[in-house]
């Protein structure tokens, strides 16, 4: 909200410096985002008088004027403004302005002749004619020679000697909404006194009520109205000091009438609307909803849709305004508008919220109302309203105003005690204390020994219990009086639990085997599950809908991570990494039903993906083993198959039990392809709840064997789509207990085994904790590994 | 004793030759030619029978001697030879050790996964636990319970994104104090960090995704002086002990009294006009805190009259960026991995 330091000096005696009273604003809990100087560029602009003026000798179009700046001598400055004549008071640019478009005045040489600044106009000092009149004409700025002393700063001339504070009013405190409310707020805080705006106005004879009767029909969305009625009213443009403080509050000048009731608005918080009466058809004015199909063109010219939920003010034909939020073209006032009806009235925030966002219309006034607008608001903004009229001359008030629906408002007493405050506070702050800063923030307050008795304002509706009360006392004492303690009481643990531990150590590993981690939105794009070119009834596609997405791409909740990975691989592709391992862990969100009712599931994944020439199936694979392993993560095991995003050929399952825990492969051809992907990306995703779940808990380090192994090798020839895990798993059934590891070192295709076969080789280590195995003992196992092998998968020695 | 010459004559030859010996082979054909079954020593030996009963015993021992003394010279030449052998070797292996070294590959953590571990640790030093709570949350726990009813003017500054009237993406952490409220007995010491989501579009300075830490205090006789001095611990671990906190009312509707937390500037202390951390104010805006707004407690199952409480929040991804210079929030997202392998 802007308001006009100056303006804001009229109803509080807070002192000349705007920066004083703002840096106590702020430490006070009112924000300020910025002080703007409205004099910005036109320092050593000056009222000048153009005393005599003479061609330029060596030009047909510049003049050479004499002018006098104030100085104590005449300046020459040279022009070539086509309206330049003597005699004429106009603004002059001295040496050392810098004007608002960036032009600095130096002393300067035009065909010979020094010029020793220069005569402007208004579109050089950023002056239209809502400022000052005449400023948009093509060339000098012509002043008013009522206005000037010469070498007066041109800035008094235009108002524009003031500074605008931009303070950001929290949503708790609506009542400062207005130039009166940071006065208000500023005699408290600055312990200053400052005079209340005038609210006194005569009237003439005849009667409101005889003119105009209000009927509220909807009491709870308007809880009062109040109209008068304004007679023979001029209307004209207002009062150069009104101009300029709605200018410079943000508001652009209309008429007398018209600012009026902005000029209310911003200084007394009350929106006000007024009717030509000639509209207010029948002289009635309805407060009612509207009715299905009922439309009103609004004052900015666009034809608006009513629904039922919204609350219109009607004459007798139909809707003159939408209530709270902006008037209609039919009933506004215009140039020849003889009688006015000024509209003060106390709309529900919340209906009018819910209309302006129907609508997508938000104005000043509805943004106030949305907030909260006190009942008792409403009289006050008449009359300060009437009192301006008569201020203005600009019309003739009748003698009473229709007034409908409550003006009562229950103050808010609080009986509590000074410790109820102090207890959350710390360092106690003593009750005259508390007392004293209750009065002067408008509050009533006693003591009588054990109780404070508390009434606060009839503006202040945030005002509930003794929290509030410490906040207010707290605040104007000093936040920065709060004295820190040390939290004393007992003992607490600080710990990560388990399974946090757990995942911080799988981002570990991933880092350092030699993975990247990265972040990305929540969100999934519907394209992109296209793009994994998932089936029509794939789970992944069953994804919670935003209601009200940024957009497409982000409209659904991600129930896979391995689109975003994708994509990350791209971006890096993109900028020619040629070897990119990236690894996420975030959550997916799975729906439990559809239409969802509840909140889905969310779980927690962990994603990697790899494109590097060097890299294929088993990197990816070997990662989740090493991951597995580190973590103590047992009986896992490997079956071809995963989503249809993989090769057909390279995917697996990590399953424990029946239970999926990982998936990994290369992404298919036509997936990275539909991602813009050239080249193999191995991919893999792990559900890291379950791996926590199966990670072994009491680990136990056995002794070091104390007798020798005995290492052999068995090499057989066997259909080649025998998967060489089963052969593991047989094998490990047949070690007799003294098998103690088994691997595939070697896996051969050829025509030395034949066309559709495999010679596979295994390493086979055995040893007996107890004694040193024999020959015999040995052989015996290895000869029935491979009998094995013989008869469950016509393995053939090789 | 002619062959007493002869063995002296072999020896000088045997000995001259090992020196000369140029290698392992060479020595090892000399020991053949001269101790070697048909060689010289063996013949001289085989002359003794020559020589009379009291000469022999002698000679046997001198030529045992001079065997001796050949087998060690031969020895000692294998061994310089060796050593010889092993430093020209180590010698040719030299390498330039200036070449590139070949580095396993280590990833990196993102920055705000660091950010992130540092304030848990230093929360969880002062006592506190780390809780979580679910992102897609319910406008009960997301609003109601914080004194956030429907239509609050207060809703307005967290424009939310919803998935039906009562589920949407949560706006801030906080709803996991109201859910460890509920859940927990005080004394409560806890902080939840986590993703929050806004209605903002996306550029340099907003993202619809970003990270808070939520703190809440709960117990009996917890006041404001708690509340400043754990943000005044929390500031002085993070950017040490140089720097002040400065409190300035606020609103929020969830704590009452409730404050905005500034943390001095870390980098100049406030005295560089143009500061990269602070931009010449001085001062970092950080976070909100407040004591626990007592309808808060009271629907939380909590009796404000016993208990009071403090609750703070703190924006990740502004730490993160102030921490690391980073002047572009989407940076974060985007998975550079330029950008990534910076920290």
């Amino acid at each position: 909200m802007l308001a006009p330091y100056r303006w804001i000096k009229a109803y509080a005696d807070i002192g000349d410096s705007a920066e004083v009273f703002a840096d106590r604003m702020v430490m006070t809990g009112t924000e300020v985002e910025e002080i703007r100087d409205l004099s910005d560029g036109l320092d050593h602009v000056v009222v000048s008088h153009i005393v005599k003026m003479t061609p330029h000798p060596d030009s047909d179009h510049l003049q050479v004027c004499s002018v006098d700046a104030g100085i104590g001598r005449l300046l020459t400055i040279v022009t070539g403004a086509p309206n330049v004549f003597e005699g004429a008071w106009v603004p002059a640019a001295l040496i050392g302005a810098k004007l608002p478009n960036g032009m600095e005045i130096k002393l300067s040489r035009l065909r010979g002749v020094d010029s020793e600044g220069m005569l402007c106009s208004g579109e050089e000092l950023g002056i239209k004619d809502d400022v000052y009149p005449g400023a948009e004409v093509n060339g000098l700025l012509i002043l008013d020679e009522k206005d000037p002393v010469p070498g007066t700063p041109i800035a008094d001339v235009f108002g524009m000697n003031e500074k605008v504070l931009d303070f950001k009013i929290l949503a708790n405190r609506p009542d400062c909404m207005s130039i009166l409310g940071i006065a208000r707020e500023g005699r408290a805080v600055m312990d200053v006194g400052g005079k209340d705006p005038e609210l006194a106005f005569t009237t003439v004879p005849g009667r409101t009520s005889d003119v105009i009767s209000v009927e509220v029909r909807d009491t709870e969305k308007c809880r009062r109205y109040m109209g008068q009625v304004v007679r023979n009213v001029k209307i004209g443009p207002s009062p150069r000091w009104m101009r300029e403080r709605l200018i410079a509050a943000g508001q652009r000048p209309i008429n007398n009438i018209v600012d009026i009731t902005n000029y209310v608005m911003l200084e007394i918080g009350q929106p006000l609307h007024a009717f030509d009466l000639r509209f207010v058809k029948g002289g009635r004015i309805v407060v009612r909803c509207a009715e299905p199909g009922e439309t009103l063109m609004t004052l900015d010219e666009k034809e608006r849709e009513l629904t039922d939920s919204m609350l219109v003010i009607c004459n007798e034909e139909g809707p003159m305004a939408v209530a709270g939020v902006m008037g209609g073209e039919n009933s506004g006032i215009m140039d020849d508008t003889v009688d006015v009806v000024f509209e003060a009235a106390t709309f529900d925030s919340t209906s009018i919220r819910r209309t302006s966002r129907t609508l997508g219309l938000r104005t000043e006034s509805s943004s106030r109302f949305e907030k909260g607008v006190g009942v008792d608001m409403a009289e006050l903004g008449l009359r300060r309203a009437l009192a301006l009229v008569c201020e203005l001359g600009c019309g003739e008030v009748l003698s009473d105003w229709v007034d409908e629906g409550t003006s009562e408002t229950e103050p808010v007493k609080l009986h509590i005690t000074p410790f109820q405050v102090n207890r959350l506070l710390g360092r106690e702050i003593p009750v005259d204390t508390m007392i004293s800063i209750l009065r002067r923030l408008h509050f009533e307050a006693s003591f009588d020994g054990e109780y404070m008795d508390i009434t606060a304002p009839s503006f202040r509706r945030d005002i509930v219990g003794p929290a509030d009360i410490a906040e207010e006392v707290q605040r104007i004492h000093g936040y920065d009086k709060i004295a820190i303690e040390p939290i004393n009481g007992r003992m607490h643990r600080g710990h990560l639990t388990e399974v946090q531990k757990d995942r911080y150590q799988i981002k570990d590993l991933m880092a350092g085997m030699g993975y990247f981690e990265t972040l990305n939105y929540s969100f999934m794009s519907p394209a992109a599950l296209d793009r994994l070119h998932l089936e029509a009834d794939s789970p992944l596609r069953q994804a919670v809908r935003i209601r009200n997405p940024l957009g497409e791409d982000y409209s659904l909740l991600r129930t896979t991570l391995v689109p975003t990975l994708l994509n990350n691989v791209l971006t890096n592709q993109n900028h020619r990494a040629s070897v990119i391992r990236l690894f996420e862990m975030s959550k997916v969100f799975i729906p439990k039903a559809f239409p969802l009712t509840e909140q889905p599931d969310e779980r927690l994944k962990l994603c990697f993906g790899i494109l590097d020439p060097k890299a294929d199936f088993f990197e990816g694979k070997g990662v989740l083993e090493a991951l597995f392993s580190a973590l103590h993560v047992e009986g896992v095991r490997f079956t071809a198959g995963g989503p249809s995003y993989y090769h057909p050929g390279r995917k697996a399952l990590a399953l424990i039990g029946d239970e999926v825990i990982a998936e990994v492969g290369e992404i298919h051809p036509d997936v990275a392809d539909a991602f813009g992907i050239s080249g193999r990306v191995i991919c893999a995703e792990a559900d890291v709840e379950k791996i926590i779940s199966h990670m072994k808990e009491d680990l136990s380090i056995r002794p070091l064997p104390r007798y020798p192994s005995v290492k052999l090798d068995l090499a057989v020839t066997v259909d080649d789509e025998i998967p060489a895990g089963a052969m593991l798993e047989r094998i490990a059934l047949s070690g007799d207990g003294i098998l103690e590891t088994c691997d595939v070192f070697d896996v051969y295709r050829g025509a030395q085994v034949g066309e559709g076969k495999k010679s596979i080789a295994f390493s086979l280590e055995f040893r007996a904790q107890d004694h040193t195995l024999t020959d015999e003992e040995v052989n015996g196992v290895y000869d029935r590994i491979l009998a094995d092998l013989m008869s469950s998968f016509g393995a053939v020695r090789r | 004793m002619a062959l007493q010459d002869t063995l002296n004559q072999m020896l000088q030859e045997a000995a001259q030759a090992v020196r000369e010996a140029r290698d392992a082979s060479g020595l090892d054909e000399l020991r053949v030619r001269f101790l070697g079954k048909k060689g010289s020593m063996t013949q001289i030996l085989r002359q003794m029978g020559s020589l009379s009963p009291e000469e022999r015993p002698v000679m046997g021992k001198l030529v045992n001697e001079k065997r001796a003394e050949l087998e060690e010279l031969m020895e000692a030449r294998r061994k310089a030879l060796v050593e010889f052998e092993k430093r020209m070797r180590l010698a040719s292996e030299k390498v330039d050790v200036t070449l590139p070294g070949k580095e396993p590959a280590v990833g990196r953590l993102h920055p705000l996964t660091l950010v992130q571990r540092r304030l848990e640790e230093i929360f969880i030093g002062m006592g506190f636990e780390v809780v979580e709570g679910p992102e897609v949350e319910l406008d009960h726990f997301n609003f109601e319970l914080l004194n956030l009813p429907k239509d609050h003017p207060a809703r307005d500054m967290q424009d939310s994104m919803y998935i039906t009237d009562n589920i949407l993406l949560r706006t801030h952490t906080s709803p996991v104090q109201a859910r460890t409220m509920l859940t927990h007995k005080p004394p409560i010491r806890v902080i939840c960090p986590g993703r929050v989501y806004r209605f903002d579009e996306v550029d340099a300075t907003h993202s619809p995704v970003f990270h808070q830490i939520e703190g809440l205090v709960i117990d009996k006789g917890i006041h404001m002086g708690h509340l400043m001095g754990t943000l005044e611990t929390f500031a002085k671990e993070l950017y040490g002990d140089g720097v002040k906190i400065r409190c300035r009312p606020s609103y929020f509707p969830f704590t009452e009294p409730s404050s905005e937390v500034d943390i001095s500037c870390y980098m100049c202390g406030g005295h560089d006009d143009h500061c990269r951390v602070c931009h010449g104010t001085g001062w970092l805006e950080v976070l909100g805190c407040g004591m626990v707004n007592p309808h808060v407690l009271e629907m939380c199952g909590i009796d404000p009259d016993v208990y009071s409480g403090f609750a703070f929040g703190v924006g990740l991804d502004r730490l993160t960026n102030i921490k690391y210079g980073i002047t572009d929030l989407r940076n974060n997202f985007e998975n550079d991995l330029r950008f990534l392998s910076q920290v």
